[in-house]
This record gives C-alpha cells, sequence and structure tokens, in this order.
C-alpha cells in the first residue's frame, strides 16, 4: 500500500507542476467573470445561465484535466526509461497501475475542489443560493465518474502507442458515451435485428457516465438524487473502474517496456 | 546604389502612413458601424450565427421547463412545440393575440395537447433506464413567480445572433410584459425588432397590444394595429398565406377595440375581415350577430324627448 500511495503522490505532485491546471483554471474563471458581467434587462438576479455556462466549464476542463494527466502516465514512463528503475524498486506492473490510477484520479478531484469552490462562491455572490448538500453530492457524483474516465484511459494508454491517439480515443468515446449512451437503448428499439442486438449489447457494456451529470438539477434548482442512488452510482462506478483496471493490468502486464 | 539619407527615409515614410492613414480610416469607420450594427456576436460569428440561434431558443425552452425536456432522440417521436415561443401551456400567451376569440376550449386543447407532448419519457424499457432516470429530472413544471426572468439571457442571445427572427421578439416581449411586468423593456425590445424589420406586421400587432393592455392607450393602439394591417396588405401573397393568423389576429383586436369605443359598424367590418381567414369563424360569426342586434335595439328605441 506504501508503494501504491508513494506512485500516486508522484503524480499528483505533477499536477500542480504542470500548467494545464491553471490554464484551465484561468479560461473558466475568466469566461465565468466575463458571462456574470453580462446585463441582461438590468436584472441583476438572473443568475441560472452563469450556473449553466460555470459547470459546463468545469465539466469540460476537469474532463480534459483526467484525460490528458492520465493518457501521458505510463508512455511518459516508458519514453524516459524511469519505468525500468521503477519496476526494479521492487513495485509489481499491478501496483504501478493502481499508483499511477489513484494519483491521476485524487488529482483530478483536488482540480475538481478548485473548481468547485470558484463556482460556489461566484454563484452564490450571484444568486445568494447556497446549496452545499446538493454541490456535495454533484461533487461526489462528478469525481465517481472522472475515476472510470481515469480507468479508460489507463487502459488507452497501454493500448494505444502515442499520447496523442490515447487523449483523442478517450475524448471521443467519453463524449459519444455521454451524449448518446442513455439513448443507445431508443435507438435499438427502431432497428432491426442484428443491429438491435449489438446496440443492446453496447448499451449494457458501456459505462453510463452520463448517469453522473446532474447539473440540470444544479442549474433548476431541482430535487438532487437521494444518497442511497448517490451509493449505488458509487458502486457502479466502482464496479467499471476495477474491471478496467484488472483489464489495463492483464495487457500492461505482458507488454514491453521499450518504446 | 546611392545611400539615402535618413531624414528623406524618414520624410518617405511619415508620407506613406499619413497615405495609409486617410485610407484605412474611412474604411475602419464601415467596421465600427457594422460591428455596432450587429453587436460582438455579428463580428465574431458573422452571419454563421443565425445557425444558433434556435438552439438558443431551446435553451431558453429548457429553462422554462426546470430543465424537463426531450432529449432530440425523444423529441423524434414527440411533436412537441417549443412552448417559450408558442406558450402553449400558458393562457396568457394565446389570450394576448386571441382576445376576441372565446377560446377557452382552445387553450385547454393546448395545456393537453402540450402536457401529451411532454409527456416523452413513457415507462423505464428496462432496470439500468429505470436507475438513470433517478438521476434526471422527471416532473413536468414550468418557471413562477417571476422565476421567468431566467430564460431571458437566452432569448436576448438569440435576438443578437438572428436579428430576422420574429418570434424570439414576441416571445421576449411577451414574458416581459405579461409575465415579468416590466412592460418599458418589452416595449424596447419590440422597437429593436421594428428597427430590425421595419415592414413587419407582427412586431407592430404586439408593439400595439402592449399600448391596448397595458398603457390603455386606444388611440395608439388603433395607429398601430392600423399599420400592421397595413404592412400585412402590402405583403407578397406568398407572405400573406404564411401568416393568416397574423391578419386573424390583427382584425380580431381592432375589432374589439371598435367595439369598445362603441364603433360598430367598424368592429363589424373588422371581424368580417377576420372571419375569412379564421381557423374557426363561429365565434365571430356570434360577435358579429350580437352587434348587429345591438345596432337594431339602439336604432328602434324611442329617444328621449329634447328638455
Amino acid at each position: 500500500m506504501k508503494t501504491i500511495w508513494a506512485l500516486a503522490c508522484v503524480v499528483i505532485k505533477e499536477l500542480y507542476r504542470r500548467k494545464d491546471f491553471y490554464v484551465l483554471f484561468v479560461l473558466t474563471a475568466l469566461i465565468t467573470i466575463a458571462a456574470g458581467s453580462a446585463n441582461f434587462f438590468n436584472d441583476s438576479s438572473i443568475g441560472r445561465y452563469l450556473k449553466d455556462i460555470c459547470l459546463l466549464l468545469i465539466w469540460l476542463s476537469t474532463l480534459i484535466i483526467a484525460v490528458v494527466t492520465t493518457a501521458r502516465q505510463i508512455p511518459a514512463e516508458k519514453e524516459n526509461r524511469t519505468i525500468f528503475p521503477l519496476l526494479a524498486k521492487p513495485v509489481s506492473r499491478l501496483e504501478l497501475v493502481i499508483g499511477k490510477f489513484l494519483g491521476c484520479w485524487i488529482a483530478t478531484g483536488l482540480a475538481l475542489l478548485v473548481f468547485y469552490t470558484f463556482f460556489v462562491i461566484v454563484t452564490g455572490a450571484r444568486s445568494h443560493e447556497w446549496q452545499f448538500g446538493a454541490y456535495f453530492k454533484a461533487i461526489g457524483l462528478q469525481w465517481m465518474m472522472l475515476g472510470v474516465i481515469v480507468a479508460m484511459t489507463m487502459l488507452g494508454s497501454v493500448v494505444f502507442s502515442a499520447v496523442s491517439a490515447t487523449a483523442t480515443i478517450c475524448l471521443i468515446v467519453v463524449g459519444g458515451i455521454l451524449f448518446i449512451g442513455e439513448h443507445l437503448v431508443k435507438i435499438a428499439i427502431r432497428q432491426a435485428e442484428p443491429l438491435n442486438t449489438i446496440l443492446y449489447a453496447i448499451y449494457f457494456c458501456i459505462p453510463h457516465l452520463e448517469l453522473f451529470d446532474v447539473r440540470q438539477q444544479l442549474v433548476n434548482n431541482q430535487t438532487m438524487p437521494g444518497i442511497l442512488d448517490c451509493g449505488l452510482a458509487g458502486l457502479y462506478a466502482a464496479t467499471y473502474i476495477a474491471v478496467i483496471l484488472v483489464l489495463t493490468w492483464l495487457r500492461f502486464r505482458r507488454s514491453s517496456l521499450n518504446t | 546604389m546611392k545611400q539615402l539619407s535618413p531624414k528623406l527615409v524618414l520624410g518617405l515614410l511619415a508620407t506613406v502612413a499619413l497615405t495609409l492613414a486617410t485610407i484605412v480610416e474611412l474604411r475602419a469607420s464601415k467596421w465600427k458601424d457594422a460591428a455596432r450594427q450587429g453587436g460582438a456576436l455579428a463580428k465574431v460569428l458573422g452571419e454563421g450565427r443565425r445557425l444558433f440561434a434556435n438552439q438558443f431558443i431551446t435553451m431558453a425552452d429548457v429553462y422554462l421547463h426546470s430543465g424537463y425536456y426531450p432529449s432530440i432522440f425523444d423529441q423524434a417521436n414527440s411533436k412537441a412545440s417549443k412552448a417559450i415561443v408558442t406558450g402553449d401551456e400558458d393562457e396568457g400567451h394565446d389570450e394576448h393575440g386571441h382576445e376576441g376569440h372565446h377560446h377557452d376550449e382552445g387553450v385547454s386543447d393546448q395545456k393537453d395537447e402540450h402536457e401529451k407532448a411532454m409527456d416523452f419519457m413513457g415507462k423505464p424499457n428496462n432496470w439500468l433506464d429505470a436507475f438513470i432516470r433517478r438521476f434526471r429530472i422527471t416532473e413536468h413544471t414550468h418557471l413562477e413567480n417571476g422565476q421567468e426572468r431566467e430564460v431571458l439571457p437566452w432569448l436576448k442571445i438569440a435576438i443578437e445572433l438572428d436579428p430576422q427572427k420574429i418570434e424570439t421578439y414576441t416571445a421576449t416581449a411577451y414574458w416581459l410584459s405579461q409575465k415579468l411586468g416590466r412592460v418599458q423593456d418589452a416595449e424596447q425590445v419590440l422597437r429593436e425588432g421594428i428597427r430590425n424589420n421595419p415592414n413587419n406586421p407582427e412586431l407592430l400587432f404586439e408593439m400595439g397590444v402592449i399600448e391596448y393592455k397595458n398603457k390603455h392607450d386606444v388611440v395608439k393602439a388603433r395607429g398601430l394595429w392600423l399599420l400592421a394591417l397595413r404592412r400585412w396588405n402590402e405583403q407578397s401573397d406568398e407572405a400573406k398565406e404564411e401568416s393568416p393568423n397574423i391578419l386573424d389576429r390583427i382584425a380580431v383586436n381592432l375589432g374589439r377595440l371598435e367595439e369598445g369605443e362603441g364603433h360598430f359598424p367598424e368592429a363589424i367590418s373588422y371581424y368580417e375581415l377576420a372571419m375569412k381567414v379564421a381557423p374557426s369563424p363561429e365565434a365571430l360569426q356570434k360577435n358579429v350577430n350580437d352587434l348587429k342586434a345591438r345596432m337594431r335595439d339602439a336604432s328602434l328605441a324611442p329617444r328621449k324627448p329634447a328638455e
């Protein structure tokens, strides 16, 4: 466990050394503040559009941070040849995979906290709404979803050779799931065999990342899912994380360490 | 090559700079005018911005329904129209255009139709679908108690993106005047619409509605509606065929106005004009019959002897 934690700490340190997070945070802040300063019919109490824009930017930024940070972990170790001394420590390949995953997941979680702190301050100042319970659930659900994305990217990084290919493919897959994952069943119903069965199989196999998106509830001040539902969603994400990490380890354990 | 003196070079450069400045200054003033006309969005997106206008109207509609909204996959199965521009669920929105008709049944039919169209979820297809729905907004509600103001930013952006889209002006004016009581702002929006679309009868009609309903200025309302009627008649035959409902609304409201002022013959002529295009002219025919009866009674009534 100590080894895994040590590996994770290195990844976390890497996040605040690199500029990605700072650039995305400043961009988010600037766009949100610019949107907040817009005047719509001299009514300063209009605030939902600001929540919407800020949450969209947070989603995009954390998604990019998670994918880009994770995609380069193992390939960078291979390219710099630091993977050899690392595995000679001794650190097993499973520990390496888990350590890298944990580091990336915690790092994106920390980034998420910073983004949400900004979001709470901005929307609180604008609309005087402080729904801490709802924010807590939203952060928790998004963090679980980012865990699945980090695991998926980790698998991609041991399958594809280039970091750019891993990042691009992961972003496309995640975007596809977020946009049509939920609706695959509606499309499947209208299709003839064998497309119907194929779509159903995809529907049940993919991790439904859109499930963790509760932005509409936050923006429109609607009831958030209950604690039990959030717990079940956490379990759902944890299952996918475990399965994908096992697949990553199976692939990584046989792969050559030379680039 | 003979070496040029620095003073000569400076002099030549100054001449070139002055010449360029006089040419560029003229062009720059044109750019500024263009930017001022279309706003920042026009400058950034160009004419392509019109494509996005509909998306922002949809955003306003999503807000109006507090996030309960069909996706494009659900919309493929339903004929839901945008309540933000049609006011399907809202009696008031229909009322402002059809005051002359006795449309209670029509309004409730529209409400039922809207409820039916918004019942897009149906039963869950499987356990996973049921689970995902626990994280979705599943109740059909609308913004109320002044919360309607939240739709305004998207409508304002839609106006900037497509200044020729009439329904955005009318919808914005409706929500401002009827729901938020901000008549001045609604008037401003309609004025902007008329500036951008000077020959549009619908905007003139809506402006008349504000004068009549909110400001109770009968003279101005009549003037605006008559101008709207003239603009409608000046349209091409094709445009007329596409907008009989506008003529219906103008004529009915003019009829009501004249009826209220006691000018029965004028009111009858406007109602008869509306009957030519109204989807259900029976109610209007009843109005005409009532007015004719009242005119007959008035002419038969014994006059009081002069004192």
